[in-house]
This record gives structure tokens, C-alpha cells and sequence, in this order.
């Protein structure tokens, strides 16, 4: 049976190319649907459509200021039913949405009322009101979950300030992983428990240490997302500090991991302090910071790997597995290309320690800011503020890579695409899939080696294991780790 | 209680709902309004409206709304929503001496209003430094291209991954274009060379309200002016006014007769200045403003920058008459 394709043109309508491009992606991925198009009607977009397949006698008729919707289905039933949807996504109120028929508190009061013994307050507002809801939440006895961002650092300051008072904690703003427990909130994964505690400034830092943790056979107690200002010399780690009490305190945890970026000297010495005080074991892993000195129960690592492995017992790798990396002579480039932002600085560092040149826009000390430089190894944290405005986090949706990862492997100077998949509860349903098909779609002859990790468990709704396969299956090398792929790349570049 | 003047649909002073001042006004919307009598609204979105003067568009924002050629910064709060506050594309709207009207919701007054127009680049031109600039800002900005549009033509070599029909099929014309401007910035016969005619198949196309093809013309054309080339720019204007009477929408040749004047987004004009300078240690900045200029349009328009700034080093490599 041959494709039906079916346009409609609306006169003079204009929509905001965000939603365009949102709406075209939503028709395209409907039943039966094989291509989809919405814009506007001007002689050169017409052209396109038809060389496309998309155009029909009613498009062709459209002009400049008016809206083509172009829809080729595998049936006429199909085609219908896809150009009502687009019709109704095009008429629908800005910010209207679905009711769900599960009744769901609008207030803190009224959660608390249906959960009476809840124990922490999760809350995803707007940053200006942030700080509002999850006072009402230590003042009613809960701990709070910041995942909102945009919270003026003196209302974060007066927050954690009055949370200390009350014993509560506030983890956050811009906290987007935590197990508390063990359940997963928000971006995290399903681990098993078990004794290893995790204070973390960073979300991604936090999924990798865990998951190496329970791969490497252990399991975690408590994994505390603080936000990442709370080392910072304004808050100075007064969540960090908080949760450090409560692990020392908590009887399933018997290690504590701390993950950030490194806190200016005072906040350093401050944490330290309270480090060393707590009567258990600490690995202090501040990535891109000098080696300093740590109390008699701490000990310094320097990457997220080295810090599971501490956590676990394990001081170092008897046999790390190296794979077979083919030539690539001539080529010398090592472009990063990350969802996660510590998963950007821990390659950072793991090729600045190969005394390779650096630069990045979210730089660790050592590394350049881009455009400081006019060549080098780029890693991009592309969930970083600057990629991600107006756009989905890339963890979200594994196409904000699509562009860079397809630009990438056209780039006959680079040697090595280096990558990252996080997978686990808030993520993309299918990340490594999508990267695979990026890179299948856009690989040429001198196209550069892919290597990647995976930050995930097989108990995650993704399964790591499959997750693995489909990079594998694209001709992907999947290292155990991200500090491995670095080095992997690393060494590609070297040899 | 209402009065007749209210019900007749042709006098409105003192009846409307909102009124708020206009505190910037974009050089081109400044020349609009002192030349309408009415017209109609074009159209709404959240943050902005458009309106069709027949002159000219202007395009009304609230309080945090970027200045801009053709953009009016009004009092309005931010939070305004202008399509659930009423607002309709077809409103009829009125120009006079005490402000615009659109309706009996509207009435937003310019006596106070700063004209904006982009600064003029004073330093001094150096090719070097200038090549500096974009081989940083080329290296920065890698992975921050969205995949939609035509920013993957910013690369030097005419872009190296033609993923889209739109950009396999803009690739030729926009080289074509850079060609042309490299002659024109070199040649004693400059107003003798007409653009090639691939630069048609450029306007109107790709996504968005502005086409991206448009953008990369808009780009090109500003980035002239910045360079010191602005009758080059004029000479392309003049070939394309006519053809985007039918190749394009009416919001993109508004902003296309801006860019042929050498105005363009704020972020654009920084971005033009920090590559002259050899672009600051630190461009997130400058690159998170590009990013900021809609959808795709304000990497649409880099590719005409750059594309332009190619042709002017080329054409001083060639021995050009250039600045």
C-alpha cells in the first residue's frame, strides 16, 4: 500500500519556533506516521517538502506568512488522525494540559494530611517560591528536597540556616538526585542498601559512585544531594555539615563518601574538621583539587571511580580491562560530549593527569574555558544552564546531543568521541539508543572512535545491561567506567 | 457605565484596560511609528506581540524584553501573558500622537521612550585579530549548534555534517553568498556584481518565524556593516526586497530590511565585537545570548557572520581595497 500524504495550510497563523519544532517531533512519532512537518508556507520551505514527500495539491498553495502542516502516513486513516492531533496541538491554550484522574495535593498541608508520616518534602516550584514551600516543610518536622533552581543564594543562606536550628535538612536548590532509605528520588537509581553513605554536590557524581558502589558489590545507605552552591563560601556547607552529623549518626552507615568540586580553603577546612570527627571511615573525593591533607580518618581520591572503590575496600584495580582500540593514526582530537556535569570533570581530570590540554565550558582547575584556546581536547558538559535553555536537559532527551554527537563524527581531525549515557528513574527511557543512532546515522569512513560508559543499574527501568548492548551493538566501546572511557580515550590519543 | 465613544469602535481614549509606557523603542520601530496612522496586529505570542503598521512591524514586549531594531520594551510586567490578557492577531490598531492603541484593551505611550540602536564598532579593524576571534568563537561554540536549522554551516568548511535537506540544500547558496561578498570587498566593480541567484533559494527557508535562510542573509548583512561594508549590504538588499515579497513571511523581511540597515539582536552585535576583538578568555556569555535569540535564529544569523567574516579576510588575503 502506498504512503498517503495530507497538508493543511492555516492562514496567517504564527507560532513560536519552539513549539513548532515540539509539535512537528510529537506528529512524527505518532502511529503509522512516517514523516511530519509543520512550517511556514514560504516558496523555498514548500520546495523542501516536496522533495521531501510531504506535499500535497493543498500545500502548494500556501504562502509566505501561512502555516503548512504536512503529514505523509501509511494510511489515510492514519494521516487523519495525525493532522487532527496537530490541528488540536495548534488550538490548544498555551500551557493547557491533560487532567489526570488521580487526585493530587496542591498544598504541602494537604500532602502532609494524606502522608502524615512522611519524613521529607520534595519540591519542584518556581525558584521564587522555593524557598516558601520548603520553609513550611521544616516547620512542619519534614526534611526538604530542593529540586527547583533560581533560589537567591541569601534565601538559601537564611533557609539552611533556620533547617539547622529545627534538625531538619535541606538538601538543594537545584538538587536532582538523592537516596534516602533506599528510594531513589528524582534522578537516581535502584540500588541495593547497604552501609555506604554519599554527601554529594553534584547529581551525576552522586549516580556514578553509587552504581560502581553496588557493581562493585556494595550498596548504599543514604546518598544526600546537597545542591551545588552549599560548598560554596557564601553557604560555606551548612547542608554538608548537617548530613555529615546525620551519617555519623545513622547506624546503617559505616563509610562516608563526599563528592564536589573543590570548596574554597576555609569551607574545605571547615568540612574536614567535621570529617574527622565523626568516627567513621571518609573518602573525600573533590574533583579537580590538589592533593591536601585529610584527617586520620580520610583519605583523598580523585576520581568518582577511586572513590567507589574506596568505599568498597578496594584501594585500586587488580586487572582493569583494556580493549583492543584501533588506529587512529593521524587524528589526535578527544571531543567530550556529556549529559552529566561531573562526569565532565572527572574526564577532565583523568586527561589533564595525562598531561593533556583541556578546555570546557564548566573547566576544572587546570583546564581552559572554551575559546581560550583555539584547539585542544573540548569536553562539554551539555547540561550545563547555556545548552540547555529553552531546551530539555539532555538526560531528558538524548536529541540535544543528536546535532553535536552527528557534528562530531564528521570531524575528520578527531580522534575520539568521548560520551556519556545516565540512565535510572527521571531519565530518557532509552539514552543509549539514542546515541547509537546518532552515531550510526552520522558515521563516515574516517569518522572518529566512539567510547562511552554507562551510569546505571540492571534494576533501573532502562536495564544498564541492555543499555550496554545497544552502544556495543553500534560499534560503541563501552567502558566499565567514566574515568575508564577518559582514560581509554586518553590512551587512544596517546599511543 | 460605558459611553458611546467606547461602543462605536473608533474613539478609545480613556476606555482601555492596560496602559503602559514604552521605555525603549528599536531605531526601525521608532521610524514605523512616526510614520503610521494604523493597522492591525500581526501576531501574539506569550512574550510579544507584532504589530503591521503597512510601514513597517514593530514588536511590543514587556519589561524584560530584549531591546531590538524593530522592539518596543514597555512597563508592561513580566509576567504579562498578551494572548490570555485578550490580545488577537487582526486588532485593529492606531497610531497617534499620544502613543499606540490596539483596541480598547491596549494603549502603550512613547514620550518617554529611549531609542535603541546598536553601537558603532570604533576600535580598529585587525585581520589577525579577527581570525582569532573566529577560530575561538568556532571551537567554543561546538556542541552548542541546535541540530535544527542551519547552524552546522558554521563550520569552516562549509559544514561538515549535512544532516538536514534544509542545510544540504542551503549549503551551496550561503558558500555562493560568501563568494560574492569576497568579490564584491575586493573589486573596483563591486556594484557591478549581482548576488548569484542561489541566494533565492536561501530566503524563507528552514524553520521558524524568521526562516533560517533568512537569518543567514540577516547575519551576513549586519556583520558587512559592522566591517565597514555597508553599501555591500545595501547592494544585496536591494536585489532581495523585491523577491522576499513572495519568498518569505512578513516578520522575516521586517527583520531582513533591519539587518540591511545593520541592526540586528543585541546578542548578535556583542558577538560581532567580542570575534573582532579575538573574543574575550571567557565566551559563555556572548555565546549564551546568541543561544538566547530564538529558536535557532541567532545561530542562523552566525552563520552569516562568520560566513562574511571569511569573505572579508579572503578578500584581504587577495589583495583587497579593504579597510
Amino acid at each position: 500500500m502506498s504512503a498517503v500524504i495530507l497538508n493543511r495550510v492555516r492562514k496567517g497563523l504564527y507560532i513560536d519556533s519552539v513549539a513548532l519544532m515540539r509539535f512537528s517531533r510529537s506528529i512524527a512519532g505518532l502511529d503509522g506516521v512516517e514523516e511530519a512537518a509543520l512550517m511556514m508556507g514560504t516558496p523555498a520551505n514548500l520546495g523542501i517538502l516536496k522533495d521531501a514527500g510531504l506535499l500535497d495539491g493543498t500545500g502548494e498553495g500556501a504562502s509566505g506568512g501561512d502555516l503548512v502542516v504536512a503529514i505523509r502516513a501509511s494510511d489515510a486513516a492514519q494521516a487523519e488522525a495525525a493532522l487532527v492531533e496537530a490541528e488540536r496541538l495548534l488550538d490548544q491554550p498555551r500551557g493547557s494540559r491533560g487532567e489526570g484522574a488521580v487526585w493530587r495535593p496542591r498544598s504541602l498541608r494537604a500532602a502532609v494530611a494524606q502522608m502524615p508520616d512522611a519524613s521529607l518534602a520534595l519540591i519542584s516550584v518556581p525558584g521564587d517560591f522555593a524557598v516558601a514551600e520548603a520553609r513550611k516543610a521544616i516547620r512542619r518536622g519534614l526534611h526538604a528536597m530542593i529540586f527547583s533552581d533560581n533560589v537567591p543564594l541569601a534565601e538559601e543562606v537564611a533557609l539552611k540556616r533556620e533547617a539547622t536550628e529545627l534538625g531538619r535538612l535541606v538538601m538543594g536548590p537545584d538538587c536532582g538526585t538523592a537516596i534516602i532509605n533506599g528510594v531513589p528520588l528524582a534522578f537516581a537509581n535502584r540500588l541495593p542498601q547497604g552501609s555506604v553513605g554519599i554527601i554529594g554536590a553534584s547529581g551525576t557524581g552522586i549516580q556514578e559512585v553509587s552504581c560502581l558502589i553496588a557493581r562493585l558489590g556494595g550498596g548504599i545507605s543514604h546518598a544526600i544531594g546537597v545542591g551545588g552552591r552549599d560548598l560554596g563560601d557564601v553557604v560555606g556547607g551548612i547542608s554538608t555539615l548537617a548530613a555529615l552529623d546525620m551519617l555519623a549518626r545513622d547506624k546503617l552507615t559505616g563509610h562516608v563518601v563526599m563528592i564536589s568540586k573543590p570548596p574554597s580553603p576555609e569551607v574545605t577546612a571547615r568540612v574536614l574538621a567535621r570529617a574527622g570527627a565523626i568516627g567513621k571511615p571518609v573518602t573525600v573525593c573533590f574533583i579537580g583539587a590538589a592533593p591536601m591533607a585529610m584527617p586520620a580518618n580520610a583519605e583523598q581520591v580523585f576520581t568518582l571511580k577511586d572513590a567507589a572503590l574506596k568505599a568498597v575496600g578496594i584501594g585500586e584495580e587488580t586487572t582493569p580491562r583494556k580493549p583492543d582500540i584501533p588506529a587512529i593514526a593521524g587524528r589526535r582530537g578527544i571531543r567530550g560530549l556529556f549529559s552529566g556535569g561531573t562526569l565532565c570533570a572527572e574526564a577532565q581530570a583523568v586527561l589533564l593527569a595525562g598531561r593533556l590540554q583541556v578546555t570546557s565550558n564548566a573547566p576544572i582547575p587546570g583546564a581552559l574555558v572554551v575559546g581560550a584556546a583555539e584547539d585542544g581536547h573540548l569536553l562539554l558538559d551539555l547540561g550545563d544552564d547555556a545548552y540547555t535553555r529553552g531546551r530539555p536537559h539532555p538526560m531528558i532527551d538524548p536529541e540535544v546531543r543528536g546535532g553535536p554527537v552527528r557534528e562530531a563524527m564528521k570531524d575528520p581531525a578527531l580522534a575520539v568521541l568521548l560520551a556519556d549515557v545516565v540512565i535510572g528513574h527521571g531519565a530518557h527511557p532509552d539514552p543509549a539508543g539514542g546515541l547509537a543512532r546518532a552515531v550510526t546515522g552520522a558515521r563516515g569512513r574516517r569518522a572518529p572512535l566512539v567510547i562511552a560508559s554507562v551510569t546505571g543499574s540492571d534494576a533501573d527501568p532502562q536495564i544498564r545491561s541492555a543499555q550496554v548492548s545497544t552502544l556495543e551493538e553500534a560499534g560503541i566501546l563501552v567502558a566499565p567506567s567514566n574515568a575508564d572511557a577518559a582514560a581509554w580515550a586518553r590512551d587512544a590519543v596517546g599511543s | 457605565m460605558v459611553s458611546a465613544a467606547a461602543i462605536d469602535g473608533t474613539r478609545f481614549a480613556g476606555f482601555e484596560r492596560f496602559s503602559f509606557a514604552g521605555t525603549t523603542i528599536g531605531a526601525m520601530a521608532a521610524r514605523t511609528v512616526s510614520q503610521a496612522g494604523q493597522g492591525r496586529v500581526l501576531a501574539v505570542f506569550e512574550r510579544c506581540f507584532y504589530v503591521d503598521l503597512g510601514v513597517g512591524l514593530l514588536c511590543v514586549g514587556a519589561e524584560d524584553f530584549s531591546a531590538g531594531p524593530l522592539n518596543v520594551v514597555t512597563t508592561a510586567p513580566a509576567s504579562v501573558n498578551w494572548s490570555a490578557r485578550g490580545l488577537r492577531a487582526g486588532d485593529r490598531v492606531r497610531v497617534s500622537a499620544d502613543g499606540l492603541r490596539v483596541g480598547q484593551r491596549f494603549h502603550i505611550t512613547f514620550a518617554g521612550a529611549v531609542e535603541w540602536r546598536p553601537g558603532l564598532f570604533d576600535g580598529e579593524l585587525r585581520a589577525e585579530d579577527l581570525r582569532v576571534g573566529l577560530a575561538r568563537f568556532r571551537h567554543a561554540c561546538a556542541g552548542m549548534i541546535p541540530a535544527e536549522g542551519l547552524g552546522a554551516l558554521i563550520g569552516e568548511d562549509g559544514g561538515l555534517a549535512p544532516d538536514s535537506r534544509i542545510v544540504a540544500t542551503a549549503r551551496a547558496a550561503v558558500l555562493g553568498l560568501e563568494e560574492w561578498f569576497a568579490r564584491v570587498f575586493t573589486g573596483p566593480k563591486r556594484g557591478a556584481l549581482e548576488p548569484p541567484s542561489d541566494v533565492q533559494r536561501l530566503t524563507g527557508l528552514g524553520p521558524g518565524l524568521t526562516p533560517s535562510g533568512d537569518d543567514v542573509i540577516g547575519g551576513m548583512m549586519i556583520a558587512a556593516h559592522v566591517l565597514g561594508e555597508a553599501s555591500a549590504a545595501g547592494q544585496l538588499w536591494q536585489y532581495l526586497r523585491p523577491i522576499t515579497a513572495s519568498s518569505t513571511g512578513p516578520i522575516a523581511r521586517a527583520h531582513l530590511a533591519a539587518a540591511a540597515e545593520g541592526m540586528g539582536a543585541p546578542a548578535l552585535h556583542r558577538a560581532i565585537g567580542a570575534m573582532i576583538d579575538g573574543m574575550p578568555k571567557d565566551p559563555r556569555r556572548i555565546l549564551a545570548g546568541i543561544d538566547g535569540v530564538g529558536h535557532t535564529s541567532g545561530w542562523d544569523a552566525m552563520v552569516g557572520v562568520t560566513r562574511c567574516m571569511d569573505a572579508w579576510l579572503s578578500a584581504r588575503e587577495r589583495g583587497a581595497r579593504v579597510i
